[in-house]
């Protein structure tokens, strides 16, 4: 299935003789890049024909939902400012969850009824103790040791961030809660139950009411997988078409200067053929989640003076990554289409989701119309299969609030809920928006997940014969690893690049 | 079915009038509310006009009101199966003639009644005087047991060849002069008003008496109004009474001021809250009863018996809070705005959970899960079904917060302007209509408090608000902070002026009110129970004696006037009532030994004397019985008196041992058995009643020094309290002196002690030891050895040590607390700026945070690097404003003078008044940067309005006027220039108004045209960012903004969830308005600079 990359043996010198190349280039050309087609390592690669893929970016839907007042860059001061006030009561995060429920409710309903047909379905306040009912709603998870801004403000000036880097939330005292839009009760069941489940997720629960606000839950129905779209592009697709993942690249991450040079130059061509199979047949680079190294702060920094010359010099070191990462995407977007997914550590906003790097960023190699920046989460159509995916905040978080067999068992979790990220707003930081764009409506074919920690993949089939490929991305700057997908098969393949040998080494395929 | 119209509205305001107590002798000028109602209660004021007033009123509308609501309570019984859920069991078992009556009374006060009951003691013809006393059995049945033939009197002195003969004259004349002065309606036709007169052998309590018992007349008179009156008759000489065959002269008078219930429970040594048995075939049902207890006796003076028995019946206590709806700006007011919900938790004692929970609303609501919602289309209606459900209920005990000066008052007032006069039968007498008068009691501890007093016959009121006051100083006493700090949880609190907007919106949005308002019912029975209040008060009514009642509504010294009295009784001693003129000379009060400020790296220890006024009371025999004057001394031996530092004289215990040390004995040594037994006990619940005992036990015995020295107390003596104090000082400085001569280094010892700090009750000793363990050695030893040149029961004690120990000024010092070698216990402050309420929270955390550097982590340097931070970023502005609120109570409207909060209430009135602070509000401010030299009134401005408008805070002000004197006092021990730290590179950058980025943020909108974000330089309508000159910045900038942005997220983030989390529903908005809650300007602060922020950082999001 993998054709084994050239053994031809290049030369540590022959290496930086490279990087200079690149450098000097960067130097010599003040022009945009995208103009001079003729330019680059490998012409011929980048015109390969099978890149004929059609792709539909789908920027727009982590973004459209958001309320204008926050996002809508506003030219006429006065007038807004009024209306940004009066509306300020409104950014609040009881939408988000209403909105939520909205979308679900009817899924919800369709499910409960058929798994249980003829029980009665009900609203919270309409329940009596002792019925047996259905109610439909969002589960809140009480938690005692859940960060909590309120023990932790008074403590200090209230400039210190909550931290609380614990790997789990949970504590012996954990209470489940449910509510609809009528009211509120206590869920009673089994320590396990509650413990396998996190705050924001919309669920129908089959029990018996009690007095005193509980609920006995006998069964726990979820939205299920969503179903899957059926795109004629993918018929189209005849032939092989690879997509490569790359996630936690960290572009000025003193220690992996090498790898990611290596990779740049196994992207375009370099290290390999002119003839190689594999990579003519990659169609989109996508990078997932921290691109940009970004050098962690103690604590202290955020309480410490700082002179106006020292925020001065903080930046300018800041910056060098960001040009650092904007040559390499100047040479890749030469020869391959790329999208950017912003992740925790990359210059943008932090809330979810994450808006796309700003183009001011890459002066240089944004004017190629190859780079695509786009939201965390993210969503695309590339060659008929539906990709979604993030990087990583969504699985993080929630798996530190609950009980999972494995993070890839609570990845697949999150399509059964068909939600990307039902822990945010109450731990996930995210926006406060009027509608929730996390509800994943439709099924993906691709669903991966960007800075973990190893790489690992799953092939999931739904009952309706919804098809799944989920993904974990390990970081490269750790694993030196970055994976292939195969668009047509759904095969997927990590391609290690060990550094003490300077090529990428192709470990055995997964499937 | 016939009903009385209810009458019309002058006719009804009349009757009200009529049924108010007669007007007092000392005016007082009443609240503007309620002048008609109000008038000060005076403790030694006549006892009738409690309660002895309503029997009087033979009004025939009450009757009218009476009987009308009795059908109607008893039609819904019939059809009502709430009503009937709501009831008490019904009674069984009960057979007077077989079976005792045993019940455990909460409530004692009493009645006149017009007929004595057949088979009774006492006179023959009424009216008479009948205690009550409200109670419930073991099984739950509420009581109602009437006791006959007790009656009022007092003592006077006899004079010289006044002997038995002379009393029938003295009864006739007296009893003359009484009917004379008798002025209203039934009192003409009392025949007898003076019932007996009797000689007794007794001694009065004041100063130290050999002889023998003598005699004193005891004057019985036939009901408690009358006493004062006849007390006056002797006392000032103004009626020209004279005893028969004696000449014109005044009387001094022996216990004529006792409250005449409290005289009942110590001649039959019944204790508070205690339990009552009336034995089988000694008491009957009563036939017409007057109550609505379910069991209601009348029994006999003499057969009435009190139990030993420590445990508390399962009585009801209710719980209830009330929304108004107020109109824009105004505090609700019971004439104008209608109570909109009624929401009641109903539980029995002893039971952990409630077992009713509704609420009465106006208008619909949706239901509420676990709680039974009952609409009503009137408010007549609902406060009707209100009573009704109350009296239904029937609770022994009504809490809430604050409910006695709000809730209870606005729902009698609110039901007398809307003209339902039967609202106000509250109590279980079915005559007696609830009144509200304003009272006042002052005391030493508490100050002199308002405070207004509902009548409820039988039914104890019990206001947490009143109680946490009393027991607990927090910085302030809303319901939110209250349930903050002993409940840990934030209370989401609805701003008054968005109540009737939610009252006037949908059934959910009432939904919502009536949430809050269940939760404000549920917050104080739960308060109830963590703090166990009424565990505590009912071990200290039994300990003092006094019902439940008087505890909360009265000051301390009835608390010791009613152990003195029993004590008192049975050595047959008088006490006089004494005019009381307020006035006296002051004495020195408690010693202090000079502190030597400094910080202390070594163990300190502390010695404290245990009880220590107590038991100097205790050692020198000191009280009323055992004064000599100084003549009187001089005619005894000096052997068989002492001589106080002060130069007052009192025999020794072996002459005669005086009242107040064996009532101190008695507590402390029941104290002493209640800790004994608490370290023994296991069951949690017994566990809470011995430690509320012993608390109690503590208390009792401390107050006893103060009731001695209170000089607007019932008995005040300052020869004994400023012989205690006296005493205090002369055993601190023998203290010192015996430490700092015993442990030398000429003695043997390693180092010199020195006496660092000493303070009314202990001293600090610095024995020069490294170790903790070595000073507490040394501590227990200098504290036996002081101990035993002390007489006894005087107890030095070594409690704990400190190390290391900041000691900065009197009662100003901190220190890490040790009592066991190897770990300290907790971080002790005395008197810093910790709680004061008139600091900012930036003053008390930065102080905290200082001494834990210091104290814990002993880095000086740096505690001091961090105050330089603080004080750089205040100011920098980069403070949270909720640390720079200050807050004041504004309690009136005139002030003398312009003062801050009032001058800003004013100014914020102006702006809106609908949500400008009222009186009794606390009023939050923030001090703002104002013109040079403006007062300080003009620059303070709500916290809110100065958010909103970006407005730059006076960090100056903060700088100096709050933040400098108390990080000084902590500096000055450590460092030779604690002035250093006000002074350097860190102070050099001050935010100002112009400079101010938010500033710009906020003005910068207002301007039409764009500037360039790195010069000021205009844009063209192309750029959207920088001008031409300064793209080369624009990533940089671009990086800027966006930390802002990230930063303000997660604040953001972490602020709204909490605020979503803590309304307890995710689906809905947030509505709280909070202000006591630390979140609560944070959250408004980064929302604005949320959208602020976003809006720079969406400058760059133009498309190349």
């Amino acid at each position: 299935m993998f054709e084994e990359i050239n053994d031809e043996n290049e030369s540590l010198n022959e290496l930086f003789r490279k990087i200079q190349k690149i450098e000097s280039k960067i130097k010599q050309n003040k022009k945009p890049y995208g103009n001079d087609k003729n330019f680059g390592l490998d012409q011929d690669y980048k015109s390969t024909e099978r890149l004929d893929v059609i792709i539909h970016h789908n920027k727009e839907r982590f973004l459209e939902k958001q309320p204008k007042s926050t996002i809508k860059s506003d030219n006429d001061g006065g007038a807004t400012t009024t209306l940004v006030l009066s509306q300020h009561s409104n950014l609040q995060y009881s939408s988000i969850y209403a909105s939520r429920l909205e979308k679900l409710n009817p899924i919800l309903v369709e499910n409960v009824q058929s798994k249980y047909p003829g029980v009665p379905i009900q609203k919270i306040l309409h329940m009596k103790p002792g019925d047996e009912c259905i109610m439909i709603g969002t589960l809140y998870k009480e938690m005692e040791l859940k960060p909590n801004i309120l023990k932790a403000y008074a403590q200090d000036r209230a400039m210190l961030p909550v931290l609380d880097n614990r790997e789990s939330f949970i504590g012996e005292k954990d209470k489940l809660f449910f509510e609809d839009n009528t009211g509120r009760v206590k869920l009673i069941g089994s320590k396990e139950m509650i413990d396998s489940l996190v705050t924001g997720i919309n669920v129908a629960i089959l029990g018996k009411g009690l007095p005193d606000a509980e609920f006995e839950v006998k069964d726990i129905v979820f939205p299920g997988i969503p179903p899957q779209p059926h795109s004629r592009d993918l018929e189209s697709l005849k032939d092989d078409a690879y997509i490569c993942l790359i996630s936690g690249l960290n572009v000025g991450n003193p220690n992996n200067i090498f790898q990611t040079q290596l990779l740049m130059d196994y992207l375009q061509g370099n290290l390999v053929d002119n003839g190689s199979d594999l990579l003519g047949k990659i169609c989109k680079v996508l990078f997932v989640g921290n691109s940009i190294h970004k050098e962690s702060e103690p604590i202290e920094a955020f309480v410490r003076y700082s002179s106006k010359s020292e925020i001065q010099a903080k930046q300018a070191k800041k910056a060098i990554p960001i040009k650092d990462f904007d040559g390499l995407l100047c040479e890749l977007c030469q020869s391959v289409p790329v999208d950017i997914i912003p992740g925790p550590n990359d210059p943008t906003n932090i809330s979810l989701p994450q808006l796309p790097l700003n183009s001011c960023l890459f002066p240089f190699s944004i004017q190629n119309t190859n780079l695509t920046t786009t939201t965390n989460p993210y969503q695309s159509q590339i060659g008929g299969r539906l990709l979604l995916g993030t990087s990583g905040q969504n699985i993080e978080n929630a798996s530190r609030y609950m009980t999972y067999e494995n993070r890839m068992a609570l990845t697949e979790s999150t399509l059964i809920w068909r939600h990307l990220a039902p822990t945010a707003p109450d731990t996930l930081t995210c926006a406060a928006l009027d509608n929730d764009p996390f509800v994943i409506e439709q099924c993906p074919h691709i669903y991966f997940v960007g800075c973990q920690d190893h790489f690992e993949t799953k092939l999931l089939k739904g009952p309706n014969d919804e098809i799944v490929r989920l993904i974990f991305i390990p970081n490269f700057s750790e694993t030196n690893t970055i994976i292939l997908v195969n668009l047509k098969t759904l095969d997927t393949f990590p391609i290690h690049f060990d550094t003490t040998s300077f090529f990428p080494q192709s470990p055995e395929s997964t499937e | 079915m016939k009903r009385s119209i209810a009458p019309s509205g002058g006719n009804n305001d009349k009757k009200y009038k009529a049924q108010v107590a007669p007007p007092p002798k000392n005016n007082y000028k009443g609240g503007e509310d309620d002048e008609d109602d109000e008038f000060e209660e005076d403790d030694d004021e006549d006892e009738g006009d409690e309660f002895g007033e309503e029997e009087d009123e033979d009004d025939i509308d009450v009757e009218n009101i009476i009987a009308t609501d009795s059908m109607d309570l008893d039609v819904q019984d019939d059809g009502s199966q709430q009503l009937f859920l709501w009831s008490r069991k019904p009674v069984q078992d009960l057979v007077p003639h077989r079976k005792p009556l045993i019940f455990q009374q909460l409530e004692v006060d009493y009645t006149e009644i017009k007929e004595p009951v057949p088979g009774m003691p006492g006179p023959t013809v009424g009216p008479l005087p009948a205690v009550r006393l409200f109670g419930v059995t073991k099984e739950g049945n509420s009581v109602l047991c009437k006791v006959h033939g007790f009656l009022p009197y007092f003592f006077i002195s006899c004079p010289p060849g006044f002997t038995e003969a002379d009393c029938k004259s003295l009864k006739h004349d007296l009893n003359e002069t009484m009917k004379m002065s008798a002025n209203q309606g039934n009192e003409k036709d009392i025949e007898n008003i003076v019932v007996s007169i009797d000689i007794e052998k007794k001694k009065s309590i004041m100063g130290f008496n050999p002889n023998p018992l003598t005699d004193f007349i005891r004057i019985t008179l036939i009901l408690p109004k009358f006493v004062t009156r006849c007390r006056e008759i002797f006392e000032s000489g103004r009626h020209h009474f004279t005893i028969p065959g004696q000449p014109f002269r005044q009387y001094q008078t022996y216990e004529s001021n006792i409250l005449f219930a409290l005289r009942f429970l110590i001649d039959k040594k019944i204790a508070g809250c205690s339990w009552i048995e009336l034995p089988a075939n000694t008491y009957k049902l009563s036939e017409t009863p007057v109550s609505t207890c379910q069991i209601e006796v009348d029994t006999s003076l003499e057969t009435i018996i009190t139990r030993e028995d420590d445990s508390s019946a399962p009585y009801r206590i209710l719980s209830f809070d009330i929304e108004c709806a107020g109109r824009k700006g105004v505090f609700p007011e019971a004439e104008k705005d209608p109570v909109i919900q009624i929401a009641n938790i109903v539980k029995n004692n002893g039971d952990t959970e409630p077992f009713i929970k509704n609420i009465f609303t106006l208008k619909g609501c949706s239901s509420i899960v676990g709680a039974h919602v009952i609409p009503h289309k009137r408010e007549e209606d609902m406060l009707r079904e209100w009573r009704k459900f109350l009296v239904k209920v029937d609770p022994d005990v009504i809490i809430g917060y604050n409910i006695v000066n709000f809730d209870l008052p606005y729902l009698i007032n609110r039901a007398r302007q809307l003209k339902i006069p039967e609202f106000a039968l509250l109590g279980r007498i079915k005559t007696t209509i609830s009144k509200i008068k304003s009272t006042r009691f002052s005391s030493s501890n508490l100050g002199t408090r308002e405070s207004k007093e509902i009548s409820m016959p039988g039914r104890t009121q019990f206001d947490l608000m009143q109680a946490i006051q009393r027991d607990h100083k927090l910085t302030s006493y809303s319901l939110n902070n209250v349930s903050a700090h002993f409940l840990n949880e934030q209370k989401e609190d609805v701003h008054f002026s968005i109540i009737s907007d939610l009252q006037n919106g949908t059934d959910d949005d009432r939904r919502r009110l009536a949430v809050y308002c269940i939760k404000d019912a549920v917050l104080p029975m739960r308060l109830l129970d963590k703090l166990m209040i009424l565990i505590n008060y009912t071990e200290m009514a039994r300990v003092t004696g006094v019902p439940l009642s008087y505890l909360l509504g009265r000051g301390e010294g009835i608390k010791v006037l009613s152990q003195l009295y029993r004590k008192a009784m049975d050595e047959n001693f008088l006490i006089p009532t004494y005019k009381v003129t307020g006035k006296g000379e002051k004495f020195q009060g408690a010693n202090v030994i000079e502190p030597t400020p400094g910080f202390y790296d070594s163990p300190i220890a502390t010695l404290d004397f245990t009880s220590l006024y107590p038991s100097i009371m205790m050692a020198h025999n000191l009280c009323y019985s055992t004064l000599l004057s100084a003549e009187e001394a001089k005619k005894l031996p000096p052997e068989t008196y002492t001589t106080t530092p002060y130069g007052d004289h009192f025999v020794k215990s072996n002459t005669k041992k005086g009242l107040l040390p064996k009532i101190l004995e008695e507590l402390l040594s029941a104290r002493k058995k209640a800790k004994d037994e608490l370290k023994n006990e296991k069951d949690p619940f017994k566990r809470a009643v011995l430690d509320g005992r012993q608390l109690a036990l503590k208390l009792s015995a401390n107050s006893v020094y103060g009731f001695t020295g209170a000089r607007v107390g019932k008995l005040p003596c300052l020869e004994i309290s400023r012989s205690v104090t006296s005493f205090g000082r002369e055993m601190l400085d023998k203290t010192k002196k015996i430490v700092e001569e015993r442990y030398t280094i000429a003695n043997g010892y390693k180092h010199d002690a020195v006496i660092i700090y000493g303070d009314t009750d202990s001293v600090m000793v610095k024995f020069g030891v490294e170790t903790v363990a070595e000073a507490m050695e040394m501590g227990r030893d200098a504290a036996k050895f002081v101990t035993t040149t002390f007489v006894r029961p005087i107890n030095l004690d070594f409690e704990k040590v400190y190390y290391p120990y900041l000691l900065m000024a009197k009662k100003k010092y901190a220190g890490l607390y040790w009592t066991k070698p190897d770990i300290h216990d907790r971080m002790d402050v005395k008197g810093l700026e910790m709680i004061r309420r008139d600091t900012c929270l930036l003053v008390r955390n930065v102080v905290s945070t200082i001494l834990k550097k210091i104290l814990i982590e002993k880095d000086l340097k740096s505690a001091e690097e961090y105050t330089k931070s603080v004080i750089s970023d205040l100011l920098q502005n980069r403070l949270d404003l909720s640390m720079l609120v200050i807050t004041k109570a504004l309690s009136k409207t005139q002030y003398k003078g312009r003062v801050i909060h009032n001058e800003l209430a004013r100014k914020m009135r102006a702006r809106d008044p609908a949500t400008a602070p009222n009186i009794g509000d606390r009023v939050p401010y923030v001090v703002i940067q104002g013109s040079k030299g403006a007062p300080i009134y003009e620059k303070a401005e709500d916290p809110l309005y100065a958010l909103e408008h970006n407005i730059l805070l006076d960090s100056q002000y903060y700088l100096d006027k709050q933040l400098k004197a108390p990080l000084i006092r902590i500096f000055k021990p450590i460092m030779s220039n604690p002035d250093l730290i006000f002074h350097g590179e860190h102070t050099r950058t001050i935010a100002q108004s112009t400079l101010s980025d938010n500033n710009k943020g906020f003005f910068g909108t207002l301007t039409k045209k764009k500037v360039c974000m790195n010069c000021p330089k205009e844009l063209s309508d192309t750029e959207s960012t920088t001008c031409i000159n300064c793209q080369h910045k624009e990533t940089s900038l671009y990086q800027t903004s966006l930390e802002k942005v990230t930063n303000l997220e997660t604040k953001f983030s972490e602020a709204w969830t909490q605020c979503q989390r803590c309304s307890g529903s995710l689906h809905q908005p947030v509505l709280c308005s909070n202000r006591d809650c630390p979140i609560f300007y944070m959250r408004t602060k980064v929302q604005l600079d949320l959208i602020e922020a976003k809006k720079t950082l969406n400058r760059f999001n133009v498309e190349w």
